[in-house]
């Protein structure tokens, strides 16, 4: 069964469309990428899955229901931005996940803090901008959640510390989880990925097992992902 | 959940106002020692002069600042970057709204407490220790002799509406905020233009609802039984809780409607 799905789903600002009609079926214990250019809705369609958003038209569901509170229990959310309230410490951010997250699994989260030399009594406010994705992630990835949402989890990040982050959300994730990634830096994210999708100006132009589009075409996702989007 | 809400409101109010509770008292001590010193010269020193402005200034700084926080607490929490994460808390919308008013309200009783205090304070530092006891049983006195009587119930009749209109008001802004949101720009001033907006038609219901209740009669019902005691009548209180309770009402569920069914986060 489809942990996530979209049906007819349509999302417009005012005049413009974000998603068109979209339909997609993801299923649980796969890492999926959500790549696109910029503007091309995947961050739309995770808001929407997260009900920061109201849909224009058709559904999207999580685990077979409207995303809701019931929803927001189950899906690990990690947003393209700094939205953890920067008067707290890094401690008192894991307790607050930890009072309101029953999945939230305190140690895992104090020993990704210690492998990374995170000080967990520094305020947020006080760290660098690398430091805070990481700490955002590392919030993220503590859940035991069936669905874990990440809009561009490596876009600030140096490039050493993604494979960090790339290792963390590889080896935190529940297994029967849906891990839907994205981002726009293929390449770095191409080996853990089983699945990919493209958007392309609100349409989903390709929806595919990773190694099966790279055996059809003979090209890696990313480079394939440049054929494709070619300006 | 809810508990959980308002117990993280609290942090976060308190960390910015518990301090301001602290400097006016504090500066309410300090007076009341001048006083017990210097007695009225205190206010013709340069240095009093200079005590009394801080003071002063501490008191506006901390009732603006709750004011302010009761708003910026729903405008940033709620639909700036901090929604992405409150919006994601497994919470209903209902619980993230109702947080914010009770923990709202209970600051401002705090604020009404510490204001106490601090005129407590202030007279237990100025006067001599038999004054002060002196002044406490004549006010027990008072106390019980008020509770005998009917004004006591009054008083809290009294009380609950103040604490009414407090929430009607805040209720206001916050639908406000939430009608104004729903502008793709521009969304401080849709805000404001909403608060008007509602202001205006609420006003104009009122007054539609009141001419209706003065021909119909209904209104006379009131009247005919008002004796002139409007501290001690029900015909004037009951139908300003009513009111009050329906616009409470109107404004949540526009509020709700609006963050649930309308929600759409930068």
């Amino acid at each position: 069964m489809a942990v996530l799905e979209c049906r007819h789903l349509t999302k417009r600002y005012g005049k413009l469309t974000a998603l068109d009609n979209i339909d997609l079926l993801l299923e649980p214990g796969r890492i999926i990428g959500l790549v696109g250019p910029n503007g091309s809705g995947k961050t739309t369609l995770i808001k929407l899955a997260q009900h920061l958003l109201t849909p224009t038209d058709g559904e999207i569901l999580i685990d077979g229901i409207r995303p809701g509170a019931q929803t927001k229990a189950i899906v690990s959310y990690l947003p393209d931005r700094d939205f953890l309230p920067a008067w707290m410490d890094v401690e008192s951010l894991l307790r607050f996940y930890e009072d309101f997250y029953e999945d939230f699994d305190m140690n895992k989260a104090m020993q990704m803090l210690q492998a990374l030399n995170i000080e967990p009594r520094r305020p947020f406010k006080a760290l660098s901008k690398g430091t805070k994705e990481k700490v955002q992630l590392i919030m993220t990835m503590s859940r035991g959640a069936k669905v874990y949402l990440l809009d561009e989890p490596i876009a600030g990040v140096d490039p050493a510390a993604r494979d960090y982050i790339l290792r963390t959300i590889i080896g935190n994730y529940s297994e029967n989880a849906l891990v839907l990634i994205s981002t726009h830096l293929i390449a770095d994210v191409e080996p853990v990925l089983d699945e990919v999708i493209f958007l392309k100006q609100g349409h989903v132009e390709l929806h595919e097992n990773t190694d099966a589009l790279r055996e059809r075409t003979g090209m890696s996702v990313d480079n394939y992902f440049r054929e494709v989007y070619r300006c | 959940m809810l508990t959980k809400l308002i117990g993280y409101e609290m942090k976060a109010f308190g960390r910015i106002i518990l301090p301001l509770y602290a400097a006016t008292i504090g500066m309410a001590i300090i007076m009341g020692v001048g006083i017990r010193v210097l007695d009225e010269r205190l206010f013709s020193t340069l240095l009093g002069a200079v005590i009394i402005m801080i003071f002063v200034s501490l008191i506006i700084a901390t009732m603006v600042m709750t004011g302010l926080l009761c708003v910026q607490r729903f405008y940033r929490n709620l639909l700036g970057n901090e929604g992405y994460l409150m919006f994601s808390l497994p919470a209903g919308t209902h619980q993230l709204i109702l947080a914010k008013v009770l923990s709202s309200l209970i600051w401002a009783l705090l604020g009404g407490l510490a204001g106490i205090c601090t005129v407590l304070v202030m007279g237990l530092a100025a006067a001599p220790m038999q004054d002060t006891i002196r002044f406490f049983k004549e006010i027990s006195i008072h106390l019980r002799m008020l509770s005998l009587g009917k004004e006591m119930g009054a008083v809290a009749v009294w009380f609950v509406i103040l604490i009414l209109v407090f929430v009607s008001a805040l209720m206001h802004i916050y639908t406000a905020i939430a009608v104004g949101h729903q502008w793709t720009a521009h969304r401080v001033l849709g805000s404001v233009l909403a608060f008007f907006g509602i202001g205006i038609i609420r006003n104009t219901i009122g007054s539609l609802v009141g001419q209706i209740g003065y021909r119909s009669g209904w209104a006379d019902f009131f009247l005919e039984r008002f004796d002139g005691n409007l501290l001690l009548s029900w015909q004037f209180q009951v139908p300003v809780i009513v009111s009050t309770l329906l616009l409470i009402a109107v404004y949540s569920a526009v509020t709700w409607y609006f963050l649930d069914r309308r929600l759409n986060l930068e």
